[in-house]
């Protein structure tokens, strides 16, 4: 208890600390309640119990359930809602105020708050060439004499004029703790043409973001609610949907639940969807799509793709791929509780509705050459979004306080998931060259690393790239460094028993660093602590080392009258010392390789701790190399190319150069008249 | 035309050949293939020690880089944005300088393969020397030519797909015609480029007069000339492509990548390239000298040139205004008086032959 009283007040200095360091961000974000989301509080101790799916938990409590109808015209690109919403004050206080998002004001107009904050170097930065709204008509609730409580709602986000996505609604009277309350909704909008994630392209639409939605409330009875951030929208109560979407009879629909029922009218077809525990919903419609259908390998869950002519293959690949990540993501992180999984292969020049989660559906992308270039792009896209199901779906963490939570930890997901699928060459095989994920992800964070910690909320990113670069690609470097360092299994169990225990929960990243220091141990907890908010980070690098032959020591030993006899010689007939350092906060043992002369590899072990050592050596022959960690498992080391170092370095490599001079050569044979 | 665009034996000249192959030069076909190795080694250095140094200290060396899932292979490259710029820099200079460069040992393999028996090399030195200026000028209007006729064929071909407005894998498919139909027409750019260079190295011929004997022959034999050097061009792609993959497939999955046998293949794929590039010189001079052969001076015992009973006129060694249109014709030769002329006329090597 004493370790994770630790870990969460360092929690909390350094979230301090970053929010301390952040730039102004805040003239440019709406000023959000993030004090709030400060890890405060200490999460009881997890146990083993949660190794396994026995003692998971089957539902979650139902905070708001939304009972909708959606009329989509096609040719307008435009929607027509109406339903209610029954919600519970689940939190310990009464409410006297709703927060409400909607986010699909987000593209109503270039001065909302997604549309003019910087974020160069992630998706959708393209600029929105038809914008889109919502129009609340009616939002009244019953329990207060049906009163319509729109009017009296604010009219835009809190301390932010241009932007109309994070709405309060004042309530006459509260909603005691434990009460519930039904409210009726109707809402008309027009979609935007596709732009990042929502919108349409011709007669295809992906429809996220497109109901009024309540923020998610805490148990301390406040709202955790955001305006419609390019980097964050996730973050909600748990409850069961059941939704009608009225189409056209042409259109094929893909959404989130159980197709429950279809009923047909003069053209027009209403098609029932449900799903329990799950905190969001997303539908797709379109003529175009084709279809393959099949069940996971248990025979448990409907696997349904969605895709456009031509992609065949890519669907193939997903549902493949799909069937292998539901075993081994349930395997790892207990089972996939729905009955359905879709997944919409969104059709070429529709990217921007690619690569998108939503419970129980998910989207993919890629152009139709891809599965045949060696470049595993589809299986990973499909692997990634199916990862969410769990970081993010059934642990709903808050994406926009600690985005690493999700996107980071199914980053790594993913890189393991497809190791384990394609061991060394998870990201492409071309030929004899293998890359893999581990391998991709690396170099952007370790360049990135230095820009800000990890674990900080995702306004306040400085670009998109760092957001990337830190919340997915070092999340998962860290996490695939502590399983390389202290075994890829134990790694696993730890984050299975975090998404078991939080199943169906919101957890925060003290959950997290609890089971890491239950089930990895304290210093592995500590290190990841300091890695994901510490900008901490390690370079280990040979210094220098040298050999001679041991010889007896000279000179007179012991009292000059009367004279010791020397001592002995060093064990083996060569000796000398290397000289060894780590540079950085973090520290991981490591093995180090000893070359001697002859050929003879002696391998150490180094626990690092402290900057610099000399370890001794002594051998049957010279040293003539040293290599720190020569199988590579610190993927947080800053510089790999100090990690060794070799007598008689040469400038030229034989296999490089050999290689360099073909393509040279072919070059100049195609150049030559 | 000029005296020098008509061909004037020298009698220490090794004669012509009469059928001009590769065979019968394999040292040239070989020297060549040295000058390609050291110009590749000149090219590819900087980029080389780049990479390599970061793994310079590994007793493993290079192979590091190869290793199942390429973290150090990546890692090479990050670093190498210290390094990168300089070497590009200096990799793409050493191209240009050696590709231009490469003129010359061009241009004495096109003389070693128009000359039967042996030759020597002080004159494959002065063959390949003296027309350098017109296979330079030759060498920088052919790459013009390619880049215009290449993008214009582009720009339209690419506004026609997307006035097609094609599927994506439709699209994709035509694109890749676009690029098949863009190489076959840089393919008579290439060919006139060829056999251009070889009227200029082989019968010493200028800029234009070399230019006019490529288009006549693309005009009497289009389809022969492009056959002759597509087939061989096609297969030594193939067999410089095969080269690259064989190393892999020979070694196995998890073999360490050594240098000597991929070393051994690759080099062997770049001389066979070589060979078949100077199979299509060689069929180039039997293609000039067969469609658009320069004028020969008649077997006489003692010519008298015109200009020795004609007053003379002024020749200039410039280049003619208009199109040449007298080298199919012959050389105005004035047979021999059959009396003894009153003054003897003197046959001096500064009499030049009035062919104009």
């Amino acid at each position: 208890m004493r370790r994770l009283f630790e870990i969460t007040a360092g929690l909390g200095i350094a979230w301090a600390a970053a929010r301390a360091t952040q730039p102004s961000s805040a003239a440019l974000a709406a000023p959000e309640p993030l004090a709030a989301i400060a890890p405060t509080t200490i999460p009881a101790p997890v146990g083993a119990a949660y190794d396994d799916d026995a003692a998971m938990t089957g539902h979650p409590e139902a905070v708001a359930g939304y009972t909708l109808r959606a009329s989509l015209d096609p040719a307008k690109h435009t929607l027509h809602g109406e339903g209610r919403i029954l919600w519970k004050n689940a939190s310990r206080a009464a409410v006297s105020e709703l927060w409400v998002h909607l986010y699909l004001n987000g593209f109503k107009n270039d001065k909302t708050l997604f549309q003019r904050v910087p974020v160069d170097g992630f998706r959708g930065t393209d600029s929105v060439t038809g914008f889109g709204h919502i129009t609340v008509k009616r939002f009244a609730v019953r329990e207060m004499e049906g009163q319509d409580l729109w009017p009296g709602a604010d009219k835009t986000s809190p301390g932010d004029p241009d932007d109309e996505t994070d709405i309060r609604v004042p309530l006459p009277r509260a909603v005691e703790p434990g009460a519930s309350i039904t409210v009726d909704v109707a809402w008309d909008e027009q979609l935007p043409a596709l732009t990042f994630r929502t919108g349409f392209l011709d007669g295809f639409h992906f429809v996220g973001q497109w109901f009024p939605k309540i923020a998610r409330l805490e148990p301390d009875g406040h709202f955790t609610h955001f305006a419609f951030h390019h980097l964050s929208e996730f973050y909600s109560d748990f409850g069961a949907y059941d939704v009608t979407i009225d189409t056209p009879d042409t259109m094929v629909v893909g959404a989130t639940g159980r197709l429950e029922g279809e009923v047909r009218t003069s053209g027009r077809i209403e098609r029932r969807y449900v799903q329990e525990d799950v905190h969001d919903f997303a539908f797709t419609a379109w003529d175009g799509f084709r279809e393959l259908t099949g069940k996971s390998d248990d025979g448990k869950v409907a696997l349904r793709c969605l895709y456009p002519a031509g992609h065949e293959r890519s669907a193939e690949i997903e549902m493949e791929t799909v069937r292998f990540g539901l075993g081994y993501f349930g395997k790892a992180y207990g089972r996939y509780p729905y009955e359905t999984l879709t997944m919409v292969h969104p059709p070429e020049g529709a990217t921007e509705a690619g690569g998108m989660e939503y419970p129980t559906l998910i989207t993919t992308g890629g152009a139709w050459y891809e599965p045949f270039t060696g470049a595993h792009t589809v299986d990973t896209v499909t692997i990634h979004e199916l990862g969410h199901e769990w970081f993010y779906g059934l642990v709903a963490t808050d994406e926009h306080a600690f985005p690493f939570l999700d996107e980071g930890l199914n980053s790594y997901a993913e890189a393991d998931s497809m190791e384990a699928r394609f061991p060394g060459s998870s990201a492409v095989k071309w030929g004899s060259t293998e890359v893999s994920l581990w391998a991709i992800g690396r170099p952007g964070s370790i360049e990135r690393a230095p820009n800000a910690p990890v674990a900080q909320p995702s306004p306040s990113f400085a670009t998109g790239g760092d957001y990337g670069s830190l919340v997915y690609q070092r999340t998962a470097s860290i996490l695939g460094t502590l399983a390389n360092v202290y075994g890829e299994a134990t790694v696993r169990r730890a984050i299975g028993r975090y998404t078991r225990r939080y199943r169906f929960e919101h957890p925060g990243p003290a959950e997290l660093l609890g089971v890491f220091d239950e089930v990895v141990g304290h210093e592995a907890a500590e290190t990841l602590r300091a890695a994901l908010f510490d900008r901490a980070s390690v370079d280990y690098l040979v210094a220098s080392f040298e050999s001679e032959l041991s010889e007896a020591p000279r000179g007179i030993f012991g009292d000059p009258a009367h004279p010791s006899p020397t001592p002995a010689a060093a064990p083996g007939p060569w000796s000398g010392d290397v000289l060894l350092r780590r540079r950085g906060a973090l520290r991981f043992p490591v093995d180090v390789e000893l070359h001697e002369e002859d050929g003879t590899i002696q391998r150490v072990r180094w626990e690092a701790r402290a900057p610099a050592e000399r370890l001794p050596y002594t051998g049957k022959s010279r040293l003539v190399a040293v290599v720190i960690d020569p199988e590579h498992r610190i993927l947080l080391d800053e510089n790999l190319g100090n990690n060794a170092k070799r007598d008689g370095k040469s400038t030229l490599g034989g296999a490089v150069l050999e290689r360099a001079l073909y393509g040279a050569e072919a070059a100049l044979w195609g150049l030559q008249p | 035309m000029s005296y020098r665009d008509a061909w004037i034996p020298s009698p220490d000249e090794p004669g012509r050949a009469r059928r001009p192959a590769a065979f019968r030069r394999p040292g040239l076909v070989l020297a060549y293939a040295v000058y390609l190795l050291v110009a590749g080694f000149a090219v590819a250095a900087p980029w080389s020690t780049v990479i390599h140094g970061t793994v310079a200290g590994y007793p493993r060396g290079d192979a590091e880089l190869f290793d199942r899932g390429s973290v150090m292979l990546l890692e090479a490259l990050r670093l190498a944005r210290f390094g990168g710029p300089a070497a590009t820099t200096a990799s793409a200079f050493a191209l240009v300088v050696a590709g231009a460069l490469g003129l010359l040992p061009f241009a004495a393999l096109i003389a070693g393969l128009g000359r039967e028996g042996r030759v020597r090399a002080p004159f494959l030195a002065a063959r390949a020397v003296r027309p350098i200026g017109t296979l330079t000028l030759l060498w920088g209007l052919g790459f013009a030519a390619e880049a215009i006729v290449g993008g214009l064929v582009g720009v339209l071909g690419i506004k026609l797909i997307g006035a097609l407005h094609l599927a994506a894998r439709s699209e994709a498919i035509a694109h890749v015609v676009l690029g098949v139909v863009g190489l076959l027409f840089l393919l008579p750019v290439a060919v006139a480029r060829d056999l251009a260079a070889v009227s200029a190295v082989n019968d010493e011929t200028r800029f234009y007069t070399s230019s006019s004997r490529a288009v006549r022959v693309l005009r009497r034999a289009f389809g022969r000339a492009l056959g002759a050097y597509l087939v061989r061009a096609l297969l030594a792609l193939a067999i410089l492509l095969a080269a690259l993959a064989l190393p892999s497939l020979l070694r196995g999955p998890d073999a360490p990548p050594g240098v000597a046998i991929p070393f051994a293949i690759h080099q062997l794929a770049v001389v066979l390239a070589i060979f078949l590039r100077a199979s299509w010189l060689a069929s180039a001079i039997r293609l000039l000298d067969s469609r658009a052969p320069l004028p020969r001076p008649e077997p006489v015992l003692e010519p008298v040139y015109a200009s020795a009973l004609i007053p003379p006129t002024p020749l200039s060694s410039a280049e003619p205004d208009g199109p040449v249109v007298a080298v199919d014709e012959p050389a105005i030769l004035v047979e021999p008086a059959p009396l003894a002329p009153a003054e003897p006329v003197a046959e001096t090597p500064e009499s030049p032959p009035a062919i104009d």
